[in-house]
């Protein structure tokens, strides 16, 4: 697997390619720069308001399109090495909530996405036990592209070693 | 008897702060005794539960118990009472209002699109469990997003109570969820075998016979 460095800056590329393509005049070192801190930054920050429905409106980071680049970054972010690890450290510490299902005992969940393009549906977490997704309890606005359709299962599949019955709900 | 129902206790009790999921039991039916066969023993201190209730002998306080004991017997009596009240026509036409309102929440599934759900109990014997809510469309037993509706005994509702709403009611229930979440990764489709554990891998790797390694070479 290569660095989370590089797996970064290409993530900033792509996000590149696409504002221009999508005729934003974001130059490519201004999102290189701010960004690639931002996205380190802000990432505890921009993962708590999953748990508090109120987005703070006085921080210019998280307004306009800055929102929607930073959303862009972080999905990408979430499926490198070090994203894994941060992701997986909230997954166990049930920062996402458990699943309603009565069957699944409280199963801790993951956040997915229903499309990963932009704007299409909010965040919506997801059960590995009874496999569904669910709306979240607090009622965030968070964009579920900030985490794609995919997640759950690069999540699964890159820590195969969740092997702990209380850990590998599929056991 | 008051004479005004707005300031019954069983509206006030209705009213209260986690108790959405109530409806308001008539007071001929608490009347009838057939209605309350075998809860006196359910009930500590029955008889002046069921006064509390109907707003009887307001006026004896100095003979009653402590304050905070009779409340809860008497809420619990009304539980009970509810329980057996919302398995009849009248009881069921009162739920179907404040089901059709989204008085009960919403279904937490993603594609059941925001159902409205009716409460359900996984037992009928009070001090089991907690209420649940029952989302007709995926047929499915969740807990409820509220945390103060989550407190309420689900022996107030009971087991068959969306069966028997569903059976009165059909028109009210809705078509079955159809729709099932596909994990995909990067737009293709998981295969079974990937869901195994890190054990089960192993083991396949150890169970593959060494003559099919060695073929690729010989070739």
């Amino acid at each position: 697997m290569s660095s989370s460095t590089t797996t970064a800056a290409g993530s900033i590329g792509s996000s590149g390619s696409r504002a221009t393509s999508s005729s934003c005049r974001v130059p490519t070192d201004y999102v290189q720069d701010t960004f690639n801190q931002m996205g380190l930054e802000y990432f505890s920050e921009i993962l708590d308001v999953i748990l508090k429905p109120v987005i703070d409106s006085s921080s210019g980071l998280l307004y306009g399109d800055e929102k929607k680049w930073y959303g862009m970054i972080h999905a990408r972010y979430i499926r490198s090495e070090r994203g894994l690890i941060a992701m997986h450290r909230k997954y166990m510490r049930g920062d996402f909530g458990s699943c309603p299902n009565i069957s699944c005992d409280r199963q801790n969940t993951l956040p997915v996405g229903l499309s990963a393009v932009w704007g299409k549906s909010t965040v919506k977490i997801h059960c590995p036990r009874c496999k569904s997704n669910f709306h979240p309890k607090s009622d965030t606005q968070l964009d579920g592209a900030m985490f794609g359709p995919s997640f759950p299962d690069i999540f699964f599949s890159m820590l195969p070693n969740l092997t702990s019955p209380l850990d590998d709900p599929r056991t | 008897m008051t004479d005004s129902d707005e300031s019954s206790w069983i509206h006030w009790f209705c009213k209260q702060r986690g108790n959405e999921f109530f409806c308001e039991v008539d007071e001929e039916y608490i009347q009838d005794k057939f209605n309350l066969n075998f809860l006196d023993s359910n009930v500590k201190n029955y008889k002046c539960a069921l006064e509390v209730i109907l707003d009887l002998n307001p006026g004896s306080a100095s003979e009653d118990p402590a304050e905070p004991e009779l409340e809860a017997s008497a809420e619990k009596l009304y539980g009970l009472i509810h329980a057996r009240f919302i398995l009849t026509n009248r009881g069921i036409e009162l739920m179907l209002d404040k089901y059709n309102k989204g008085e009960f929440g919403t279904c937490p599934r993603a594609f059941c699109h925001s159902q409205p759900v009716l409460p359900i109990g996984l037992s009928d014997n009070p001090g089991e469990d907690m209420v649940r809510i029952y989302c007709p469309k995926c047929n499915d037993v969740y807990i409820p997003k509220a945390s103060r509706h989550s407190n309420l005994d689900g022996a107030f509702f009971g087991t068959g109570f969306p069966h028997m709403f569903f059976m009165e009611k059909p028109d009210a229930r809705p078509k079955r969820a159809k729709q099932k979440f596909v994990p995909r990764l990067y737009g293709f489709k998981i295969h079974p075998t990937a869901y195994r554990t890190a054990a089960e891998i192993q083991k396949d790797v150890t169970m593959t016979p060494v003559g099919e390694i060695d073929s690729p070479s010989h070739i």
